[in-house]
């Protein structure tokens, strides 16, 4: 089993495919933190300029532990997509090349190989979001320095000490992690269904399109399921910096995402242990 | 299943719906032969195949290899196949050392580096083992494409429409690979193609497969000298040669004339008949020659079904 690992690890780092995630994140997170850099004290004027009558602020606010921040919430919407680039092609991209018959014609288990597949996927998930985690907090943290973060919700003012941030970012980090492994799934999921690279992918990508639109839009109709959409879990990784941490809603998310995980892979082990291969 | 049966195959079925792939399929195919698996587009020859590698499900029915049940041994039964299936699959992006090493894995196996080069030399492609696969020709992927079947060193190699897309020199240079394969490595193959010439030169026993039906099965040999030849004379003068055939009662037995030869329809005993004949009418020829082509029997066999 861990040779097949291997072999899936090895055909995922020699896949040109699999550095556009990588590629697109250093893109932005050096060009959020360079924007910030040049600019950051202007907007961070503008953004609190409200509170400067209520608040006295002194020291850093342009810190590392903001920057960071802000770039998880701009990037942890785009994250799947790079996700789905990459795992949505698992199997059918072997399908679409042929190699799925080299794959199921040798000693491995179909389940073998699709354990195989679903864990080398979500180490290239974790892989995405560790290098995330190391531009946007390590690269932030030493170029922009340590300091309190303020955290302005639609409703109210978190400020957490500096000694206070750093493991609910790593809890953050964590919980993008787990969420983007929903993703994963579920592009894997899909992945077994079709015999092309495309489809998988562009599917995954619009039914998380569509969750987001679905969670966001304030319509009575949709109340009722916004709870049921993994999309609507996968932003917990915001609760973390919640003060004090409500425990019972992230234990809640996790659950519903775990069941979406366990969900996912059945249907995936279900069809992929009964495709009859014909191309 | 017979004792020298490397496979034996018992009652398969393969239902798509209502549509009937694979109806009540039996087989035997002997060890350390050639055995040619014919039959017309969509006759189910892929199908059994496929179902012989775990890639299809059989609706019903029994496949025994080695000795074996695929149901229950699938995983002994597969480490000792090696198989190309329509056209030999890569990973493109990678070169031709990783791809064989791939594939090595897939067999649970680590091959020292010498093994690997001794297989690139084996086929034919020693100085090419770190171009990346998506730069090599068509027949060089059929090479390599063996060279992955014969990494684990399996004892039965299934080829599935081998010479689909190779040029003359390519399906040359493969069928004295199979050949090779089969004398000197004592392997057993199963080889399925369209081309029955191809299956006439270099299989030992055969099986037609119509509509999912096995529709006749033995060894090429026999099943061919219970057909008609065709006789090419090619005679000194072709007027008079033709005059005296038609004229006697080899007239029957005419089957066409082109330029500088007159092809009639006989059996094998015949043909000292038909020379002393020539020898009688005074019609001195160049040579006689005959052909024995499945393609007369194939057809006739298929469109009875």
């Amino acid at each position: 089993m861990i040779n097949l690992i291997k072999l899936e690890l090895f055909k995922i780092v020699t896949k040109p495919r699999s550095y556009l995630g990588f590629l697109a994140i250093t893109v932005v997170v050096i060009l959020i933190q360079f924007a910030f850099y040049v600019d950051g004290k202007q907007y961070i004027e503008f953004i609190f300029q409200a509170l400067q009558n209520s608040f006295q602020i002194e020291g850093n606010i342009l810190n590392g532990s903001l920057i960071c921040f802000i770039i998880l919430q701009m990037l942890i919407i785009q994250m799947p997509l790079l996700v789905a680039l990459v795992t949505g092609d698992l199997v059918s991209g072997e399908a679409a090349s042929g190699t799925i018959r080299l794959l199921l014609s040798k000693t491995y288990s179909r389940g073998q190989i699709l354990w195989a597949k679903f864990i080398a996927g979500n180490i290239y998930t974790f892989a995405l979001i560790l290098w995330l985690g190391i531009l946007a907090l390590g690269i932030g943290l030493w170029v922009f320095g340590t300091g309190d973060l303020v955290v302005l919700k639609s409703d109210e003012l978190v400020i957490l000490r500096a000694d206070d941030v750093i493991w609910r970012f790593l809890g953050a980090f964590f919980v993008a992690f787990f969420s983007l492994s929903v993703i994963t799934t579920f592009s894997l999921m899909l992945s077994c269904f079709a015999d092309n690279s495309i489809t998988p992918i562009v599917a995954s990508m619009s039914v998380i399109i569509i969750f987001t639109i679905i969670g966001t839009l304030d319509v009575q109709l949709f109340d009722t399921i916004k709870p049921a959409l993994f999309t609507t879990h996968m932003i917990i990784w915001r609760n973390l910096f919640d003060n004090p941490l409500p425990t019972s809603q992230i234990v809640t998310s996790f659950a519903i995402l775990f069941g979406h995980i366990v969900l996912f892979l059945s249907v995936a082990f279900w069809h992929f242990k009964r495709k009859d291969i014909q191309n | 299943m017979a004792n020298n049966s490397i496979i034996s195959i018992k009652n398969l079925n393969k239902f798509y719906g209502s549509f009937h792939v694979i109806s009540n399929l039996n087989l035997e195919i002997p060890e350390g032969e050639v055995f040619g698996f014919l039959g017309p587009n969509g006759a189910g020859k892929s199908t059994t195949l496929r179902m012989l590698l775990t890639l299809i499900q059989p609706t019903s029915g029994d496949i025994w290899v080695f000795n074996k049940n695929l149901k229950t041994d699938r995983r002994e039964i597969l480490q000792q196949i090696g198989s190309i299936i329509e056209k030999p699959d890569f990973y493109l992006y990678l070169s031709a050392m990783n791809n064989l090493k791939i594939q090595a894995g897939l067999s649970r196996l680590r091959p020292s580096k010498s093994k690997l080069f001794e297989m690139f030399e084996l086929v034919g492609l020693k100085g090419r083992e770190q171009d990346k696969v998506k730069a090599y020709s068509h027949g060089m992927k059929q090479r390599l494409g063996i060279a992955q079947t014969l990494i684990h060193d399996p004892r039965l190699i299934i080829l599935d429409e081998p010479t689909t897309g190779l040029d003359p020199q390519g399906i040359i240079d493969l069928r004295n690979m199979i050949l090779h394969l089969k004398n000197d490595l004592k392997k057993t193959i199963v080889l399925s193609s369209h081309i029955l010439s191809e299956i006439e030169l270099i299989a030992d026993s055969m099986t037609i497969i119509n509509n999912g039906k096995a529709v006749v099965q033995g060894k090429v040999g026999d099943l061919l000298s219970n057909e008609d030849l065709i006789i090419s004379i090619e005679p000194q003068s072709m007027a008079n040669c033709l005059s005296a055939i038609q004229q006697s009662a080899w007239q029957k037995k005419w089957r066409a004339n082109n330029k500088n030869a007159i092809e009639l329809n006989l059996s094998k005993a015949e043909i000292p008949e038909l020379n002393k004949f020539l020898l009688e009418h005074n019609l001195p020829t160049y040579s006689v020659s005959y052909k024995r082509t499945l393609e007369d029997y194939f057809l006739k066999l298929t469109s009875q079904n």
